[in-house]
Protein backbone atom coordinates (compact mmCIF):
# COMPACT_ATOMS: atom_id res chain seq x y z
CA UNK A 1 0.00 0.00 0.00
CA UNK A 2 1.08 3.26 -1.04
CA UNK A 3 -0.05 6.72 0.24
CA UNK A 4 -0.39 9.23 -2.50
CA UNK A 5 0.31 13.10 -1.48
CA UNK A 6 2.12 14.26 0.91
CA UNK A 7 1.26 17.61 3.43
CA UNK A 8 3.55 19.17 1.59
CA UNK A 9 2.49 17.88 -1.81
CA UNK A 10 5.67 15.66 -2.78
CA UNK A 11 3.62 12.06 -3.12
CA UNK A 12 4.23 8.40 -2.15
CA UNK A 13 5.39 9.13 1.42
CA UNK A 14 5.31 6.25 3.14
CA UNK A 15 7.03 3.85 0.21
CA UNK A 16 10.13 6.73 0.71
CA UNK A 17 10.70 6.71 4.17
CA UNK A 18 14.14 6.92 5.09
CA UNK A 19 14.97 7.95 8.81
CA UNK A 20 18.77 9.01 7.48
CA UNK A 21 16.93 11.03 4.74
CA UNK A 22 18.13 14.96 5.42
CA UNK A 23 14.62 16.16 4.27
CA UNK A 24 12.95 14.35 6.67
CA UNK A 25 13.44 16.06 9.66
CA UNK A 26 10.88 18.81 8.67
CA UNK A 27 8.33 16.65 7.88
CA UNK A 28 8.94 13.97 10.23
CA UNK A 29 5.87 14.16 12.77
CA UNK A 30 3.79 15.10 9.71
CA UNK A 31 5.01 12.10 8.08
CA UNK A 32 4.25 9.77 11.07
CA UNK A 33 0.81 11.24 11.77
CA UNK A 34 -0.16 10.62 8.04
CA UNK A 35 1.06 6.85 8.68
CA UNK A 36 -0.89 6.48 12.15
CA UNK A 37 -3.93 7.95 10.37
CA UNK A 38 -4.12 6.23 7.34
CA UNK A 39 -1.47 2.69 7.67
CA UNK A 40 -0.26 2.35 10.54
CA UNK A 41 1.87 -0.44 9.50
CA UNK A 42 3.42 0.49 6.54
CA UNK A 43 5.85 -0.85 3.34
CA UNK A 44 8.99 1.34 3.13
CA UNK A 45 11.15 0.44 -0.36
CA UNK A 46 14.35 2.34 1.13
CA UNK A 47 16.95 0.78 3.27
CA UNK A 48 16.46 -2.64 1.83
CA UNK A 49 12.72 -2.85 2.49
CA UNK A 50 10.83 -2.64 5.83
CA UNK A 51 7.36 -2.31 7.74
CA UNK A 52 6.99 0.73 9.58
CA UNK A 53 5.08 0.70 12.89
CA UNK A 54 3.82 3.56 14.00
CA UNK A 55 0.38 3.05 16.14
CA UNK A 56 1.27 2.72 19.77
CA UNK A 57 -0.64 -0.73 20.10
CA UNK A 58 1.50 -2.34 17.34
CA UNK A 59 4.65 -1.03 18.39
CA UNK A 60 4.03 -2.73 21.87
CA UNK A 61 2.75 -5.95 20.12
CA UNK A 62 6.27 -6.04 18.29
CA UNK A 63 8.31 -4.59 21.51
CA UNK A 64 6.92 -7.13 23.86
CA UNK A 65 7.26 -10.06 21.80
CA UNK A 66 11.30 -10.57 21.41
CA UNK A 67 11.05 -14.31 20.35
CA UNK A 68 8.97 -12.93 16.81
CA UNK A 69 10.66 -9.72 16.65
CA UNK A 70 14.05 -10.46 17.69
CA UNK A 71 16.98 -8.23 17.94
CA UNK A 72 20.19 -10.40 17.07
CA UNK A 73 19.68 -10.01 13.34
CA UNK A 74 20.17 -6.82 13.71
CA UNK A 75 18.23 -3.24 15.14
CA UNK A 76 19.53 -0.67 12.74
CA UNK A 77 17.70 -0.85 9.43
CA UNK A 78 20.37 -0.33 6.48
CA UNK A 79 23.03 -0.96 8.63
CA UNK A 80 26.53 -0.97 6.73
CA UNK A 81 27.74 -4.80 7.30
CA UNK A 82 30.50 -4.96 10.25
CA UNK A 83 28.46 -2.75 11.97
CA UNK A 84 27.32 -5.57 14.62
CA UNK A 85 27.25 -4.36 17.82
CA UNK A 86 28.02 -7.78 19.86
CA UNK A 87 25.94 -6.10 22.84
CA UNK A 88 22.58 -6.47 24.83
CA UNK A 89 21.01 -4.38 22.57
CA UNK A 90 21.59 -7.33 19.80
CA UNK A 91 20.94 -10.12 21.76
CA UNK A 92 17.92 -12.02 22.34
CA UNK A 93 16.41 -14.18 25.56
CA UNK A 94 17.63 -16.07 27.13
CA UNK A 95 20.65 -14.60 26.56
CA UNK A 96 20.09 -11.42 26.63
CA UNK A 97 18.41 -11.72 30.35
CA UNK A 98 21.93 -12.81 31.64
CA UNK A 99 23.53 -9.48 29.78
CA UNK A 100 20.47 -7.61 32.15
CA UNK A 101 20.91 -9.10 35.03
CA UNK A 102 24.84 -8.56 34.79
CA UNK A 103 24.43 -5.12 34.18
CA UNK A 104 21.01 -3.50 35.94
CA UNK A 105 22.12 -2.93 39.17
CA UNK A 106 25.26 -0.62 38.11
CA UNK A 107 22.45 1.65 36.14
CA UNK A 108 19.85 1.51 38.72
CA UNK A 109 18.92 4.48 40.52
CA UNK A 110 20.09 3.22 43.69
CA UNK A 111 23.58 2.87 42.63
CA UNK A 112 23.90 5.54 40.22
CA UNK A 113 23.36 8.22 43.54
CA UNK A 114 27.10 7.30 43.95
CA UNK A 115 27.88 9.17 40.81
CA UNK A 116 25.61 12.03 40.90
CA UNK A 117 28.60 14.42 42.68
CA UNK A 118 30.59 13.87 40.18
CA UNK A 119 28.02 14.75 37.31
CA UNK A 120 27.15 18.07 39.18
CA UNK A 121 30.71 18.72 39.38
CA UNK A 122 31.19 18.52 35.57
CA UNK A 123 28.06 20.18 34.88
CA UNK A 124 28.89 23.04 36.84
CA UNK A 125 32.43 23.46 35.38
CA UNK A 126 30.80 23.55 32.37
CA UNK A 127 28.48 26.31 33.15
CA UNK A 128 31.23 28.48 35.09
CA UNK A 129 32.67 28.16 31.09
CA UNK A 130 30.04 29.84 29.59
CA UNK A 131 28.47 32.23 31.91
CA UNK A 132 30.47 34.99 31.76
CA UNK A 133 29.93 35.14 27.99
CA UNK A 134 26.10 35.34 28.24
CA UNK A 135 25.53 33.05 25.84
CA UNK A 136 26.29 29.55 24.50
CA UNK A 137 25.32 26.61 22.09
CA UNK A 138 23.66 24.13 24.14
CA UNK A 139 24.47 21.22 22.00
CA UNK A 140 27.98 22.20 21.99
CA UNK A 141 29.30 24.01 24.73
CA UNK A 142 27.13 21.86 27.27
CA UNK A 143 25.19 18.85 26.65
CA UNK A 144 27.78 17.43 24.40
CA UNK A 145 30.64 17.65 26.48
CA UNK A 146 28.11 16.83 29.48
CA UNK A 147 27.51 13.75 27.94
CA UNK A 148 30.72 12.33 26.75
CA UNK A 149 32.20 13.15 30.13
CA UNK A 150 29.90 11.59 32.16
CA UNK A 151 29.27 8.60 29.79
CA UNK A 152 33.05 8.15 29.22
CA UNK A 153 34.10 8.22 32.95
CA UNK A 154 30.99 5.55 34.42
CA UNK A 155 31.68 3.43 31.31
CA UNK A 156 34.82 3.75 30.37
CA UNK A 157 36.71 4.56 33.79
CA UNK A 158 38.41 7.62 32.04
CA UNK A 159 39.38 10.65 33.77
CA UNK A 160 37.53 13.21 32.12
CA UNK A 161 40.27 16.24 32.65
CA UNK A 162 43.20 14.35 31.46
CA UNK A 163 41.11 13.12 28.65
CA UNK A 164 38.84 15.70 27.44
CA UNK A 165 39.86 16.17 23.72
CA UNK A 166 40.05 12.50 23.26
CA UNK A 167 36.57 12.12 25.00
CA UNK A 168 35.07 14.99 23.09
CA UNK A 169 36.25 13.64 20.07
CA UNK A 170 35.30 9.83 20.47
CA UNK A 171 31.75 11.84 20.85
CA UNK A 172 31.99 14.08 18.00
CA UNK A 173 32.95 10.40 15.94
CA UNK A 174 29.78 8.68 17.29
CA UNK A 175 27.60 11.27 16.32
CA UNK A 176 28.48 9.99 12.72
CA UNK A 177 26.89 6.81 12.82
CA UNK A 178 23.34 7.68 14.06
CA UNK A 179 23.92 10.35 10.88
CA UNK A 180 24.04 7.76 7.87
CA UNK A 181 26.04 4.81 8.74
CA UNK A 182 27.92 5.10 6.07
CA UNK A 183 32.18 5.19 6.09
CA UNK A 184 32.57 7.25 8.77
CA UNK A 185 30.33 5.13 10.80
CA UNK A 186 32.78 2.66 10.29
CA UNK A 187 35.33 4.27 11.63
CA UNK A 188 34.21 6.02 14.49
CA UNK A 189 33.26 2.59 15.71
CA UNK A 190 36.88 1.18 15.05
CA UNK A 191 38.34 3.93 16.95
CA UNK A 192 36.13 3.79 19.86
CA UNK A 193 36.43 -0.17 19.71
CA UNK A 194 40.02 0.43 19.75
CA UNK A 195 39.73 2.60 22.73
CA UNK A 196 37.64 -0.02 24.64
CA UNK A 197 39.80 -2.92 23.94
CA UNK A 198 42.70 -1.17 25.24
CA UNK A 199 40.70 0.00 28.42
CA UNK A 200 39.89 -3.54 29.09
CA UNK A 201 43.42 -4.94 28.82
CA UNK A 202 44.84 -1.81 30.80
CA UNK A 203 42.14 -2.48 33.58
CA UNK A 204 43.43 -6.51 33.72
CA UNK A 205 46.80 -6.01 33.89
CA UNK A 206 46.11 -3.41 36.25
CA UNK A 207 44.84 -6.20 38.98
CA UNK A 208 42.71 -3.16 39.87
CA UNK A 209 39.20 -4.68 41.12
CA UNK A 210 36.32 -1.44 41.09
CA UNK A 211 32.40 -1.84 41.13
CA UNK A 212 32.28 -0.38 37.97
CA UNK A 213 30.70 -1.53 34.27
CA UNK A 214 34.00 -2.58 32.67
CA UNK A 215 34.90 -4.87 36.15
CA UNK A 216 31.08 -6.59 35.47
CA UNK A 217 31.76 -7.57 31.77
CA UNK A 218 35.29 -8.78 32.52
CA UNK A 219 34.42 -10.58 35.73
CA UNK A 220 30.92 -11.78 35.18
CA UNK A 221 29.41 -14.29 33.49
CA UNK A 222 26.36 -15.31 30.71
CA UNK A 223 25.59 -18.51 30.26
CA UNK A 224 27.65 -20.26 31.96
CA UNK A 225 30.36 -18.65 30.57
CA UNK A 226 32.85 -15.36 31.08
CA UNK A 227 31.29 -13.07 28.58
CA UNK A 228 33.73 -12.85 25.28
CA UNK A 229 36.55 -10.17 24.33
CA UNK A 230 33.80 -9.03 21.06
CA UNK A 231 30.86 -8.89 24.06
CA UNK A 232 32.81 -7.09 26.48
CA UNK A 233 34.21 -4.40 23.95
CA UNK A 234 30.89 -4.76 22.74
CA UNK A 235 28.83 -3.42 24.89
CA UNK A 236 31.30 -0.76 26.07
CA UNK A 237 30.68 1.44 23.07
CA UNK A 238 27.25 0.25 22.95
CA UNK A 239 26.38 1.98 26.15
CA UNK A 240 29.04 5.21 25.61
CA UNK A 241 27.70 5.41 21.85
CA UNK A 242 24.20 4.55 23.17
CA UNK A 243 23.99 7.23 26.12
CA UNK A 244 25.85 10.16 23.90
CA UNK A 245 23.24 11.48 21.09
CA UNK A 246 20.19 10.30 22.99
CA UNK A 247 20.59 12.33 26.79
CA UNK A 248 22.30 15.11 25.10
CA UNK A 249 18.86 14.93 22.71
CA UNK A 250 16.72 15.57 25.56
CA UNK A 251 18.74 18.67 27.07
CA UNK A 252 18.54 20.23 23.96
CA UNK A 253 15.13 19.50 23.66
CA UNK A 254 14.07 20.99 26.53
CA UNK A 255 16.40 23.97 26.00
CA UNK A 256 14.05 24.30 22.77
CA UNK A 257 10.93 24.45 24.59
CA UNK A 258 12.16 26.84 27.48
CA UNK A 259 13.24 29.01 24.76
CA UNK A 260 10.35 29.16 23.43
CA UNK A 261 7.73 29.31 26.13
CA UNK A 262 9.53 31.32 29.83
CA UNK A 263 7.23 29.96 31.90
CA UNK A 264 8.86 26.53 31.50
CA UNK A 265 11.72 27.76 32.20
CA UNK A 266 9.93 28.81 36.02
CA UNK A 267 8.94 25.39 35.83
CA UNK A 268 11.97 23.84 35.57
CA UNK A 269 13.41 25.35 38.72
CA UNK A 270 11.24 23.53 40.32
CA UNK A 271 12.76 19.96 41.86
CA UNK A 272 10.04 18.61 41.37
CA UNK A 273 10.26 18.72 37.33
CA UNK A 274 12.01 15.70 37.15
CA UNK A 275 9.08 13.37 38.78
CA UNK A 276 6.34 14.43 36.06
CA UNK A 277 7.54 17.57 33.63
CA UNK A 278 10.40 15.26 32.44
CA UNK A 279 8.33 12.38 30.91
CA UNK A 280 6.24 14.80 28.83
CA UNK A 281 9.81 16.23 27.52
CA UNK A 282 10.44 12.78 26.90
CA UNK A 283 7.50 11.57 25.08
CA UNK A 284 7.65 14.45 22.72
CA UNK A 285 11.38 14.39 22.29
CA UNK A 286 11.60 11.01 21.86
CA UNK A 287 14.71 11.12 20.60
CA UNK A 288 15.07 7.39 19.59
CA UNK A 289 13.20 7.81 16.44
CA UNK A 290 12.48 3.49 16.51
CA UNK A 291 14.08 0.50 16.60
CA UNK A 292 14.47 -2.37 14.50
CA UNK A 293 13.48 -5.88 14.21
CA UNK A 294 13.64 -9.01 12.13
CA UNK A 295 10.20 -11.23 12.01
CA UNK A 296 11.00 -15.00 12.84
CA UNK A 297 7.66 -16.34 12.41
CA UNK A 298 4.28 -15.10 10.21
CA UNK A 299 2.24 -12.73 12.42
CA UNK A 300 -0.02 -10.37 11.66
CA UNK A 301 0.68 -6.82 13.03
CA UNK A 302 -2.23 -3.73 12.56
CA UNK A 303 -3.64 -5.86 10.19
CA UNK A 304 -1.01 -6.85 7.92
CA UNK A 305 0.37 -9.86 7.47
CA UNK A 306 4.30 -9.78 8.03
CA UNK A 307 6.72 -12.91 6.63
CA UNK A 308 9.50 -14.42 8.62
CA UNK A 309 12.74 -12.43 7.54
CA UNK A 310 11.17 -8.88 7.42
CA UNK A 311 12.22 -6.45 8.90
CA UNK A 312 10.73 -3.93 11.30
CA UNK A 313 11.10 -0.45 12.27
CA UNK A 314 9.03 0.01 15.35
CA UNK A 315 8.89 3.82 16.01
CA UNK A 316 8.81 4.87 19.04
CA UNK A 317 8.65 8.49 18.56
CA UNK A 318 5.49 7.87 17.01
CA UNK A 319 3.90 5.25 19.31
CA UNK A 320 4.33 8.67 21.71
CA UNK A 321 1.81 10.69 19.75
CA UNK A 322 -0.47 7.91 19.12
CA UNK A 323 -3.73 9.97 19.33
CA UNK A 324 -5.69 7.15 20.61
CA UNK A 325 -3.13 7.27 23.94
CA UNK A 326 -3.02 11.13 24.22
CA UNK A 327 -5.17 13.55 23.89
CA UNK A 328 -3.68 16.85 21.52
CA UNK A 329 -0.70 14.42 21.35
CA UNK A 330 1.43 16.89 19.67
CA UNK A 331 1.44 19.47 22.67
CA UNK A 332 2.89 19.59 26.04
CA UNK A 333 0.74 18.70 28.22
CA UNK A 334 2.30 18.00 31.81
CA UNK A 335 -1.02 17.05 33.55
CA UNK A 336 -1.94 14.18 30.96
CA UNK A 337 -4.29 11.45 33.31
CA UNK A 338 -1.94 9.34 31.72
CA UNK A 339 1.42 9.15 29.77
CA UNK A 340 2.31 5.57 29.27
CA UNK A 341 5.55 7.15 27.21
CA UNK A 342 7.89 4.59 25.29
CA UNK A 343 10.83 7.18 24.64
CA UNK A 344 12.74 4.68 26.94
CA UNK A 345 11.45 1.61 24.49
CA UNK A 346 9.78 -0.70 26.41
CA UNK A 347 9.83 -5.00 26.83
CA UNK A 348 13.19 -6.91 27.77
CA UNK A 349 15.15 -4.08 25.98
CA UNK A 350 13.84 -1.24 28.01
CA UNK A 351 16.47 0.94 28.20
CA UNK A 352 19.10 0.21 30.75
CA UNK A 353 20.43 4.09 30.99
CA UNK A 354 17.21 4.86 31.53
CA UNK A 355 17.95 6.25 35.27
CA UNK A 356 21.13 7.98 34.63
CA UNK A 357 19.88 10.15 31.09
CA UNK A 358 17.15 11.05 33.81
CA UNK A 359 19.77 12.08 36.59
CA UNK A 360 22.04 14.05 33.83
CA UNK A 361 19.29 15.38 32.60
CA UNK A 362 17.89 16.89 35.91
CA UNK A 363 21.68 17.63 37.18
CA UNK A 364 21.98 19.51 33.67
CA UNK A 365 19.02 21.92 34.05
CA UNK A 366 19.50 22.48 38.07
CA UNK A 367 23.21 23.35 37.24
CA UNK A 368 22.19 25.95 34.80
CA UNK A 369 19.33 27.82 36.02
CA UNK A 370 21.26 28.03 39.44
CA UNK A 371 23.38 30.36 37.57
CA UNK A 372 20.93 31.95 34.77
CA UNK A 373 17.71 33.04 33.71
CA UNK A 374 16.12 34.41 31.38
CA UNK A 375 17.38 31.73 28.57
CA UNK A 376 16.47 33.20 25.08
CA UNK A 377 17.06 32.10 21.63
CA UNK A 378 20.19 34.03 19.77
CA UNK A 379 18.42 36.57 17.87
CA UNK A 380 17.71 34.94 13.98
CA UNK A 381 18.53 31.84 15.15
CA UNK A 382 16.13 28.72 13.96
CA UNK A 383 15.89 25.16 15.17
CA UNK A 384 16.08 22.43 13.02
CA UNK A 385 16.40 18.95 13.75
CA UNK A 386 18.61 16.45 12.60
CA UNK A 387 18.06 13.16 10.37
CA UNK A 388 19.18 9.61 11.47
CA UNK A 389 17.86 7.46 14.69
CA UNK A 390 18.20 9.63 16.85
CA UNK A 391 16.42 12.74 16.18
CA UNK A 392 17.99 15.82 18.09
CA UNK A 393 17.70 20.21 17.59
CA UNK A 394 21.47 20.73 15.45
CA UNK A 395 22.13 23.30 17.41
CA UNK A 396 20.44 25.42 19.71
CA UNK A 397 22.01 28.98 20.56
CA UNK A 398 20.93 30.81 23.77
CA UNK A 399 21.79 33.85 25.72
CA UNK A 400 21.11 34.62 29.17
CA UNK A 401 21.78 36.46 32.27
CA UNK A 402 23.82 35.76 35.30
CA UNK A 403 22.24 35.59 38.61
CA UNK B 1 -7.15 -0.07 47.79
CA UNK B 2 -4.24 -2.36 47.48
CA UNK B 3 -1.90 -2.63 44.16
CA UNK B 4 0.48 -5.57 43.10
CA UNK B 5 3.08 -5.19 40.53
CA UNK B 6 3.80 -8.39 37.76
CA UNK B 7 8.12 -9.12 38.51
CA UNK B 8 7.75 -10.39 34.76
CA UNK B 9 5.93 -7.62 33.16
CA UNK B 10 7.59 -4.92 35.10
CA UNK B 11 11.18 -3.86 33.29
CA UNK B 12 12.41 -1.45 35.43
CA UNK B 13 11.13 2.31 33.88
CA UNK B 14 10.66 3.59 37.49
CA UNK B 15 7.82 5.66 37.08
CA UNK B 16 5.83 4.05 39.60
CA UNK B 17 8.44 5.16 42.22
CA UNK B 18 8.98 8.96 40.80
CA UNK B 19 4.87 9.56 40.62
CA UNK B 20 3.77 7.95 44.25
CA UNK B 21 7.15 7.09 45.99
CA UNK B 22 5.13 6.71 48.79
CA UNK B 23 4.27 3.43 47.57
CA UNK B 24 6.35 2.46 45.23
CA UNK B 25 10.22 1.71 45.60
CA UNK B 26 12.80 0.08 43.61
CA UNK B 27 14.84 -2.90 44.14
CA UNK B 28 18.97 -3.25 43.66
CA UNK B 29 18.29 -4.09 40.03
CA UNK B 30 15.49 -1.11 39.71
CA UNK B 31 12.07 -3.12 38.98
CA UNK B 32 9.01 -2.12 41.06
CA UNK B 33 8.45 -2.93 44.75
CA UNK B 34 4.76 -2.23 46.30
CA UNK B 35 6.33 -0.89 49.91
CA UNK B 36 2.53 0.63 51.23
CA UNK B 37 0.45 -2.16 52.57
CA UNK B 38 -2.40 -0.43 51.88
CA UNK B 39 -3.56 3.08 50.00
CA UNK B 40 -5.16 5.51 51.41
CA UNK B 41 -7.61 7.53 49.61
CA UNK B 42 -5.51 10.25 49.75
CA UNK B 43 -2.70 8.25 47.86
CA UNK B 44 -5.11 6.54 45.65
CA UNK B 45 -5.28 9.14 42.39
CA UNK B 46 -1.12 9.48 42.37
CA UNK B 47 -1.19 5.50 42.72
CA UNK B 48 -3.58 5.61 39.37
CA UNK B 49 -1.51 7.51 37.44
CA UNK B 50 1.30 5.14 38.55
CA UNK B 51 -0.97 2.48 37.05
CA UNK B 52 -1.51 4.04 33.76
CA UNK B 53 2.47 5.54 33.35
CA UNK B 54 3.74 2.28 33.28
CA UNK B 55 4.28 1.33 30.24
CA UNK B 56 4.56 -2.20 30.92
CA UNK B 57 1.33 -2.52 32.59
CA UNK B 58 2.73 -4.23 34.86
CA UNK B 59 0.86 -2.54 38.00
CA UNK B 60 -2.74 -3.64 38.66
CA UNK B 61 -5.31 -2.94 41.64
CA UNK B 62 -5.88 -6.39 43.76
CA UNK B 63 -8.33 -4.93 45.61
CA UNK B 64 -9.98 -1.88 44.96
CA UNK B 65 -10.54 1.10 47.25
CA UNK B 66 -13.54 1.42 49.57
CA UNK B 67 -14.67 4.78 47.71
CA UNK B 68 -14.58 2.93 44.06
CA UNK B 69 -16.68 0.05 45.92
CA UNK B 70 -19.43 1.93 46.92
CA UNK B 71 -19.36 3.15 43.63
CA UNK B 72 -20.33 0.16 42.11
CA UNK B 73 -23.09 -0.51 44.60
Amino acid sequence: MTIEGHVTGSGDVLAGFNIYDPDLPAHFHDDLRLARQRCPVAHSEELGGYWLVTAYEDVKKVLSDPRTFISSEGIILGATEGMETNSLIETDPPLQRDFRRLLDRLFSRRHLESVEPAIREVAAGLVDGFVPAGRCEVMRDYAGPLTAAVLSTLVFGLDWETNREAILETAEAVEATSQNNGEAAFEARGVMDALARRLVAERRSSGESRDDIIDALITGSVAGRPLTEDEIVGNLTLFVGAGLDTTKAVIGSIAVWMVEDPAIEERLRDPAWTKRDLDEFLRLASPVTGVGRTVTADVVVGGRRLTAGDKVWALCSSANRDEGVFDHPDEIDFDRPRNPHVAFGMGVHRCIGSNLARLQIGVAFEALLTRVRGIRLEPGAEIAYSPGVVRHPVSVPVTFEAR
Amino acid sequence: MRVVIDGDLCQGHGRCALVCPEVFDLDDEGHGVVVAESISDEMAPDVRQAIADCPERAISESEPSMASMDERE
